[in-house]
């Protein structure tokens, strides 16, 4: 329809024509159907429109389509396969890369790997170090995690296939999912894709968070395989004894170990199982979780949120304000690392539209607040190291986004608030630290702002 | 295609290695998918190719799958862009061997007559049939690849422009007018067909 056509058309026929070919093709919602159809059928003109796209329309659709059906059960068959030998290439442990004690995998996911959802920065630090960097499979590069060790400067990614050594202590997994994982030091891992890990040696913790079903960890000493449901907390120590063995603890949730003889076992919240080559014992013992977990600080964690606000984008000259605020969400008083001070990183993770990976920048704050729980600010200082927060207290790290955000166009922000190595990270001995990540806000940066207002 | 809850309880299942499941979910989509890439490369091999692969990455996609669009649009995001490989790839082998990339299945222009055309019709109805199947796929390749695209997924059964937007990730108001500018060049390049 031309420009010339489309002004001689009543507003009414203007207001359907684009939609008749989707009316043509069944494109439209009954609802909308039925609207568009009431205008056709009394209108001579749209009605003729109709007739002739639905004409060369069926058209089209008869004479593209195949002649022959596709061979769906042969299709079957063969992705039945597929599946099953890709399956296998997932669990293959990873090669040993010291010869030191017993190896221990935790492995993982059942389930498959997510290109789709895979992407975050991992942060990786002078504590991590990858003595095998694995060629990365089917020239993906999407991240499928992120390593944050103690004193990281930026995040890094790590990818599927890679094999990674934590030296330091108290090292952060974070997946694109919001699931999490801690190191304990000398934990030796594989990273067989966005559902799945192999820890080669020591310890590592893990959260999966409600929602997220199927992560699955490997220890290789016994060959077993630790299953999370939705909304658990485990880890799997690789202190098996002789014969290799290896512990699943779990501090909530259900998890399913699976050794690799006999059937799966279920492990609740509050008990830990040890598993060995024979695989696994048919009741698992009650543990104590408070001393279990005490090195992984996640309920503690629990305690505070992490939120983000941001305003709509200004006019030129004005400030363009974001807001971090970490709050004590629980009923008891709670003491936090200090903004900006060594152990304590904020930073914004910026993704831009339609992109699952963000990239990261460190939060400068403009101005710090201790807000209290009816709503009073006050200024506070960045000297302080540690901050007490009473129930519903919250402290605030204002920023000015043009500073930060500096591309045009829709973009999605998320905070991130991580603490390393605090002595009373959260009001609970927590020699490891957490890391918290805020909600996801959209935002929308005009091309060319300086122009707007004039 | 089944209804959303369903297909959001089959991923589920998927995610935790059910294969009853994906068996379940590839039998709702193998022709609607398998149609719509046999429409973007015209191959059956290829198309049956790219059907697997759509769903073989379903299945590794799966565990990770947050659920934040249909099903349906997560297939057809997967399947839209293999089709586009496909056809690249299709380009690159006929563009060798000279043939035009709308040419029939497997490059063999005319090879299937035999099996479409009706036993009852003589040789000339059957070539009548192929020449107008060739002038269909000549006129949606003179298409832009955008509308093209478009044009595809819309006449996918089940799919309403408004998952086709989420497809290609484009405001509605493109998929209508897009739609729409192809139609129209279909309609000019094509109606003496339809009158007929």
């Amino acid at each position: 329809m031309t420009t010339e056509q489309a002004a001689n058309l009543s507003p009414a026929c203007a207001r359907i024509r684009e939609d008749i070919p989707m009316l043509a093709v069944g494109g439209l919602s009954a609802e909308e159907a039925a609207e568009i159809r009431r205008h056709v059928d009394g209108c001579a003109e749209c009605r003729q429109v109709y007739e002739d796209n639905r004409g060369v329309l069926e058209l089209v659709r008869q004479e593209s389509s195949p002649s022959v059906m596709l061979n769906s059960k042969r299709v079957l068959a063969e992705l039945k396969r597929r599946m099953s030998e890709e399956s296998r290439a997932s669990y293959e442990p990873a090669p040993a890369l010291t010869p030191r004690g017993r190896v221990l995998w935790l492995a993982g996911l059942v389930g498959v790997a997510a290109a789709a959802c895979v992407s975050m920065a991992l942060l990786l630090g002078p504590g991590v170090k990858t003595p095998h960097p694995v060629a990365k499979e089917d020239g993906s590069r999407a991240p499928v995690a992120y390593m944050l060790p103690p004193g990281a400067p930026k995040p890094k990614p790590v990818f599927k296939g890679d094999h990674y050594e934590a030296e330091a202590q108290g090292v952060h997994i974070t997946y694109p999912s919001g699931l999490e994982g801690r190191l304990q030091d000398d934990a030796r891992l594989h990273f067989v894709n966005a559902s799945a890990l192999e820890v080669n040696e020591g310890t590592a913790a893990f959260y999966v968070p409600p929602g997220i079903e199927g992560f699955q960890v490997r220890g290789t000493a016994s060959n077993a395989t630790a299953a999370s449901r939705t909304g658990a907390r485990f880890m799997l120590v690789a202190k098996g004894g002789p014969g290799g063995a290896d512990f699943v603890k779990v501090a909530e949730g259900v998890v399913e170990v699976r050794g690799a003889t006999g059937p799966a076992v279920r492990v609740d919240a509050g008990q830990g199982t040890r598993v060995s080559v024979n695989g696994v014992p048919a009741a698992p013992e009650e543990i104590d979780v408070v001393a279990a977990f005490d090195w992984v600080d996640d309920q503690s964690a629990r305690n505070i949120s992490c939120t983000f606000k941001a305003g709509e984008y200004p006019a030129p000259g004005a400030l363009w304000l974001g807001t971090l605020a970490v709050r004590n969400t629980s009923e008891k008083t709670v003491t936090v690392a200090g903004f900006h001070m060594l152990g304590a990183n904020y930073q914004l993770e910026i993704r831009r539209e339609g992109e699952k990976t963000g990239y990261f920048t460190k939060l400068a704050p403009r101005v710090l607040r201790k807000r209290a729980a009816g709503g009073n600010a006050e200024p506070v200082l960045e000297s302080s190291s540690e901050m007490t927060l009473e129930p519903g207290q919250s402290y605030e790290l204002e920023v000015d986004l043009r500073g930060v955000v500096k591309e045009a166009g829709p973009q999605t922000l998320i905070a991130h608030y991580q603490v390393f190595s605090q002595p009373k990270a959260t009001g609970l001995e927590s020699k490891w630290g957490f890391a918290l990540r805020s909600q996801a806000i959209k935002i929308f940066v005009p091309l060319n702002p300086e122009k707007r207002g004039r | 295609m089944f209804d959303d809850a369903v297909e959001r309880e089959l991923m589920k299942r998927i995610a935790r290695g059910d294969s009853d499941a994906f068996e379940r979910l590839f039998q709702g989509y193998e022709k609607a998918v398998g149609n719509f890439l046999f429409r973007m490369c015209y191959d059956t091999a290829l198309a049956e190719d790219c059907l697997q692969e759509t769903f073989l990455r379903l299945w590794k996609a799966a565990p990770g799958w947050r659920g934040e669009s249909k099903v349906s649009t997560f297939i057809f995001q997967i399947a839209k862009n293999l089709a586009l490989d496909a056809r690249e790839k299709v380009f690159r082998e006929r563009a060798r061997s000279g043939a035009s990339a709308s040419q029939g299945e497997d490059g063999h222009a005319g090879s299937k007559l035999k099996d479409v055309a009706d036993p009852g019709e003589g040789p000339a109805r059957a070539l009548e049939g192929e020449e107008l199947r060739q002038s269909v796929r000549d006129a949606l390749e003179s298409l832009p690849e955008d509308q093209r695209m478009v044009v595809q997924l819309a006449q996918t059964d089940g799919l309403t422009y408004r998952e086709v937007a989420e497809i290609l990730n484009l405001p509605v108001g493109t998929v209508k007018s897009r739609m729409a500018a192809a139609a129209d060049a279909l309609r000019r390049k094509l109606q003496r067909h339809v009158r007929n």
